[in-house]
């Protein structure tokens, strides 16, 4: 998070970050949770809505942008990532925060989550879990384990599982958590987290999908889910780089448990320089202050570029 | 008037590239207008052929490209095999006779059709199937022939010069031939070393030692074919390829966020980009002046459907912002191209095509992308497609595509090809200052807001907000939407918002000028009109100034199509459709718009360029009576 997006006013509340239209997502959907925590958030860091900016794809998830006060992009279905990345690399001044579904940031978008890990911008992502395509009515989604049968599908699952939060931290994701949507108050916690740091964040909320999913329901989350903090000594910072090596192996250690899922910070490292920061200093020390959306690129319809000293190696 | 048609060929990563920019620079910093284009087998550095044929003149531009060359620098005999029927009566071919032994067959380079062809072409005509033989055929065509044993010149030249290791040597071959050629072109030895140190770059040592074999060598030849005295050129003049022209053109046109993933042609457009960074502003605002150079933001992403994207991200964000690729790349961009019509925002996607379907002929050029460009994306939704004639128009082209991606929010494609990015040009430098940079402001509130980023507008065309500039709050959504931006299927909404949409078709079409939407060329009473669109515009220009009557309309918007105009230019006209596809796509485009059918068309889909030649063959076969004519040949 950039500190320009604090603003010195009277403090916003929930409130006022609700937009003119209610949800409309299935009652006692997980979403919701997710929602309300998300605007508790940004109440909480009096977010600035003009220069917030919600991006999804598609999907029940994907819809969240709809109902809250924010600049936002409901986009195509797995493109919110390179979308948001593109937004915050024009303008990097921007708070910008990906909201999607298992399917659409890991199926179909997987791709862009390796592509994001290893630059590193410093955006956040929020991945919606309920392991079904709840908005094309229950289709297995990809983290869905092998074998299950959601009543939606006519036959046991034949493909297994992917783990999220180990891809996104193998591919570079520098803050790596878990929440769990009913528990309103913690996931909104670790929201909090995520927008605070410096880097690529995900948060992988569990967030049940009572139409679809009749499995994998309040119940069975409630069974295997527990908090880190209560963990003595958990510390998942990575507060000096040769720490690095031993954080990782921790929370991968977490990541892996099949029977018990950690909620909490699993992994934090701000000590790996964001993309914008690596602009700055290979491409371009100008960029953190002239980035390209607050460019003049003419005066009075004349282009600002000195072509003749551009290809000055090419006149002849 | 001097004109010189001319080829170097030689196998693919052994220099042809290097030794064709050293005759380029060479002739141009004699004064000399250059253009031609490179032809190559993938990227790889594998030993197939490659070539750059072109053209020289003390004016521009130099006329098109014909079927034979004046003059042909073969840097090994597989070159002599590949263009044993690309030299002209009276021209004259260098070529290294240590190889004259070598048979057709032991070249494991040459495509094995080819090396079918020519043997029993070799057998018909009783030609010894080696390069003496090719040789031979040559001179009896009434080519001159000029040998050299390459390797023992580079001996004893490399003795004077203090380098005797054959793979040192061996490097030399480049700079030989175009030593003998510059000789036979009757250039000056110190514009060959101009050449020289402006292909070898910051090589030191390397230009020396170049240098000394360019002059060493240039002396061994006494034959001319031209002399080109050097001249003073009567304007500032640029070398560049299409690539570049067109890179520097989103640059001047104000893009400052260009993604990409890697594909053949269109990756040197923005690694173009990549290396100008940073780039050098005028003092317009006190700010600039201070900063005297800004950047961009080049991206390579990790598909193309992240690059069209990102670049849809940035655009929202305010920059202008472009991405470039050729046919498989734009296909993974399809959905993403659909969306910027619904949320309505500009992008301009530059569109090297290149030949074939699926993978096809990667390194070819083909103008079988017209049809893509025009329907790509699902649903119906304002877009524009602008096809580029030539690399000045690419260049000017490219400032307009931005403009218009800015003002119109909505997805352009710039229609250029492999044929254009790798034409290498010296040329008249472009005023690049004559397209004005037309940039939409923003509106901007006082106090933080809610709006409608959709409002229904009269032409169409969104207000401008922008996220941390505007102060405003707003939706953006690729789904049917209600003027805030949210979900809305009412069916008034939605054919109200359709109807808002569509509607920057007619404001499109209102302003922007006639001559980007269709050019004429040629007598306004003629009876036959050659049509075409893209990069056929050099050759057929070229090959009109033989046909007196005729004229030629370059189809320039080609969506929104301009159907009153083209009507207009053709009415009552015989026409004659040219272009690089099987099915004659323009011809069926401008029947679709207009009611008016070809009379003849002239089609070419092996993977090369249209020639003035062809041109010409196709007009004299259409005033024949033959109204499909297929165009073969392979320069
Ligand atoms: C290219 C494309 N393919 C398929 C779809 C159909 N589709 C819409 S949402 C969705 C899956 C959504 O699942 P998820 O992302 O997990 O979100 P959820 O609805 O579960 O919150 C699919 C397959 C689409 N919109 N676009
Ligand atoms: S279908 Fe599932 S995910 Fe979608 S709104 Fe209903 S409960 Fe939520
Ligand atoms: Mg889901």
């Amino acid at each position: 998070m950039t500190a320009t997006t604090v603003k010195i006013s009277l403090k916003r509340t929930p409130q006022d970050y609700k937009w003119t239209k209610p949800p409309e997502w299935c009652p006692g959907c997980g979403h919701f949770g997710i929602l309300q925590a998300l605007l508790q958030v940004f109440a909480e860091l009096d977010m600035d809505p003009t220069r917030t900016v919600l991006v999804s794809g598609i999907g029940c998830s994907s819809r969240l942008p709809h109902y809250v006060r924010t600049v936002s992009a409901h986009t195509i279905h797995g493109r919110a990532i390179p979308f948001a990345i593109g937004l915050k690399l024009a303008n990097p001044s921007l708070e910008v925060m990906v909201v999607g579904g298992d399917g659409d940031l890991f199926a179909i978008g997987g791709n862009h989550i390796l592509g994001a890990g290893r630059r590193n911008v410093d955006f956040t992502v929020l991945l919606m879990d309920n392991a079904v395509y709840g908005l094309t009515r229950g289709q297995a989604g990809p983290t869905l384990p092998l074998g299950m049968q959601p009543k939606a599908l006519s036959k046991p699952n034949p493909h297994a599982d992917l783990n999220p939060l180990l891809v996104a931290l193998a591919s570079g994701f520098t803050f790596i958590a878990r929440a769990y949507s009913y528990d309103i108050k913690y996931t909104a916690k670790i929201i909090k987290e995520a927008v605070l740091h410096k880097g690529s964040a995900i948060v992988q909320i569990f967030s049940p999908c009572v139409t679809y999913n009749n499995i994998m329901t309040r119940e069975w989350y409630e069974k295997r889910v527990y908090k880190l903090d209560n963990e003595p000594g958990w510390d998942p910072v990575v507060h000096d780089e040769k720490e690095d090596y031993e954080k990782r192996k921790r929370a991968i250690e977490k990541i892996l448990d099949p029977d018990r899922f950690a909620l909490g910070i699993l992994y934090k490292n701000e000590l790996v320089p964001t993309f914008e920061e690596r602009y700055a200093s290979m491409y371009d020390p100008n960029y953190p202050k002239m980035p390209p959306a607050i460019q003049p690129v003419e005066k009075d319809g004349r282009s600002v570029i000195d072509f003749y000293r551009l290809m000055a190696d090419r006149l002849l | 008037m001097v004109e010189v048609s001319f080829l170097v060929g030689g196998p693919q990563g052994k220099g042809v590239e290097t030794a064709s920019i050293m005759l380029i620079y060479a002739v141009g910093s004699a004064g000399y207008y250059v253009y031609g284009r490179r032809e190559f087998w993938s990227n790889i550095a594998g030993g197939r052929h490659s070539y750059f044929v072109g053209k020289v003149a003390d004016r521009w531009p130099p006329g098109g490209i014909g079927n034979r060359v004046r003059l042909a620098l073969f840097m090994d005999g597989h070159a002599v095999f590949e263009h044993i029927f690309h030299v002209e009566r009276g021209g004259v071919a260098v070529y290294n006779t240590e190889e004259d032994g070598k048979t057709l067959e032991s070249f494991t380079m040459i495509s094995r059709t080819a090396v079918e062809r020519l043997s029993e072409f070799f057998k018909r005509q009783g030609v010894e199937p080696t390069v003496k033989g090719a040789v031979e055929y040559m001179k009896s065509q009434g080519v001159k022939v000029v040998g050299l044993p390459f390797n023992k010149v580079l001996l004893d030249v490399g003795r004077k010069i203090g380098v005797t290791s054959p793979v040192m040597l061996s490097r030399f071959v480049n700079t030989l031939v175009v030593a003998v050629g510059a000789s036979l072109l009757g250039l000056p030895v110190e514009y060959v070393e101009r050449g020289v140190a402006f292909a070898l770059g910051r090589k030191k040592e390397v230009i020396e030692q170049n240098k000394m074999v360019a002059a060493e060598v240039g002396k061994l030849v006494t034959e001319r074919v031209e002399t080109l005295t050097p001249r003073t050129p009567e304007t500032k003049r640029i070398y560049w390829n299409g690539n570049e022209a067109v890179s520097v053109g989103k640059i001047v046109g104000g893009v400052r966020f260009i993604s990409f993933y890697p594909i053949t042609p269109s990756t040197d457009d923005p690694m173009f980009a990549e290396r100008k960074l940073a780039y050098p502003v005028l003092p317009a605002t006190e700010e600039l002046k201070a900063m005297e150079r800004v950047g961009a933001v080049v991206l390579q992403t990790e598909d193309e459907l992240a690059a069209i994207a990102a670049a849809a991200g940035a655009a929202m964000a305010g920059a202008r912002s472009a991405t470039a690729t050729s046919g498989p790349g734009m296909s993974l961009m399809a959905e993403t191209i659909s969306m910027l019509g619904m949320a309505e925002l500009g992008v301009v996607l530059t569109l090297w095509s290149r030949a074939g379907p699926s993978t096809g002929l990667a390194t070819r050029t083909g103008q079988h992308d017209l049809f893509y460009s025009l329907f790509i994306g699902h649903g119906e939704f304002p877009k524009i497609v602008l096809a580029s004639g030539d690399i000045e128009e690419a260049f000017y082209d490219a400032i307009k595509a931005a403009n218009w991606a800015d003002k119109y929010q909505v997805p352009v494609i710039h229609l250029v090809d492999k044929d254009l990015s790798n034409t290498f040009a010296v040329m008249p430098a472009p005023d690049p200052y004559s397209v004005k940079v037309e940039r939409p402001q923003p509106v901007v509130f006082q106090e933080e807001k809610n709006v409608n980023r959709y409002e229904i507008t009269k032409d169409g065309l969104p207000v401008r907000y922008l996220p941390g500039i505007s102060k405003a709050v707003y939706h953006v959504v690729s789904l049917e939407h209600d003027p805030e931006g949210d979900p809305d299927e009412d069916a008034e909404m939605v054919k109200k918002m359709y109807d808002k949409r569509m509607r920057k078709i007619e404001t499109m079409m209102r302003e922007i000028p006639d001559e980007d939407k269709v050019r004429y060329y040629g007598p306004a009473n003629a009876d036959t009109v050659i049509v075409s669109w893209g990069t056929t515009k050099p050759q057929i220009l070229s090959a009109l100034g033989r046909l007196p009557g005729v004229g030629y309309l370059q189809l320039r918007l080609l969506y929104p199509f301009p159907a009153d105009l083209v009507r207009r230019h053709l009415e009552g006209r015989r026409t004659l459709f040219v272009e690089g596809n099987y099915t004659a796509q323009s011809s069926l485009l401008v029947r679709m718009y207009t009611g008016i059918s070809a009379d003849g068309v002239a089609v070419k889909y092996n993977g090369r360029p249209i020639t003035a030649d062809d041109v010409l063959e196709a007009y004299e076969r259409f005033a024949k009576g033959e109204k499909r004519i297929e165009l073969e040949w392979d320069l």
